[in-house]
């Protein structure tokens, strides 16, 4: 049986990178096990915060190699629908979350994160730990 | 070119992949294993910056959380508080 992919969030790469770890090193062993995923949300809200081309560049490089999820006219569907439904449960959380966890639930990934506002949104798995 | 190829595991990779031919079937395998081998390799490497300067990396004043929190709307069904 396949092993679900991950699909990390830009909190993830943020997070380590301020935290002096780097993040594609991490990254490494879980791809040992598992497929590595991102979606276009992630490489936008990572790219934007980096300061030189060069480091966008191997982030470029390695993203293009990545799953690479579709934010197709279905996969709006599906936020549209996720956010729906959230709000009127009073669970209210941002555009870009809801997108990116529609992305990992297409591929059944699981999101890596350090936004605590996955955790609240039902049908997706989260973790903040890479040891597998 | 002669390729001597496990003709079993080539069904099967052409049932779970769709390939209309023998040769597209090699193709996308060759291609995905391609792909999984530059991954492992890009991430394994890393991005070759000293702690310092993956910390300095990141805009300092690039605030993804707070970003994130802007987006939300007010809860489903209260109205904004009129002036």
């Amino acid at each position: 049986m396949a092993v679900s992919p991950v699909l990390a969030d830009s909190s993830f790469y943020i997070t380590s990178m301020r935290r002096r770890q780097d993040p594609l090193k991490a990254l490494a062993v879980a791809g040992a096990s598992r497929d590595l995923a991102v979606c276009g949300v992630v490489r936008c809200e990572v790219g934007r915060a980096l300061k030189h081309e060069n480091t966008r560049r191997q982030f470029q490089q390695i993203w293009d190699v990545m799953i690479n999820v579709p934010t197709d006219n279905r996969l709006w569907a599906q936020v549209e629908q996720l956010l729906w439904t959230l709000d009127r449960n009073g669970i209210i959380v941002s555009l870009t979350n809801a997108v990116i966890a529609c992305c990992a639930m297409r591929i059944d990934a699981m999101v890596l994160t350090y936004d605590a506002d996955f955790w609240r949104i039902p049908g997706i798995r989260v973790t903040q730990k890479l040891d597998y | 070119m002669t390729l001597h190829i496990d003709e079993a595991l080539l069904d099967r990779v052409i049932a779970a992949t769709g390939a209309a031919s023998k040769t597209m079937a090699v193709d996308l395998a060759l291609r995905e294993m391609d792909r999984r081998s530059t991954l492992m390799k890009l991430a394994s490497e890393g991005l070759g910056l000293r702690p310092d300067e993956l910390r300095e990396e990141i805009d300092p004043a690039y605030d993804l959380v707070e970003m994130r929190r802007r987006e939300m709307p007010a809860p489903y069904g209260r109205k904004p508080r009129s002036r």
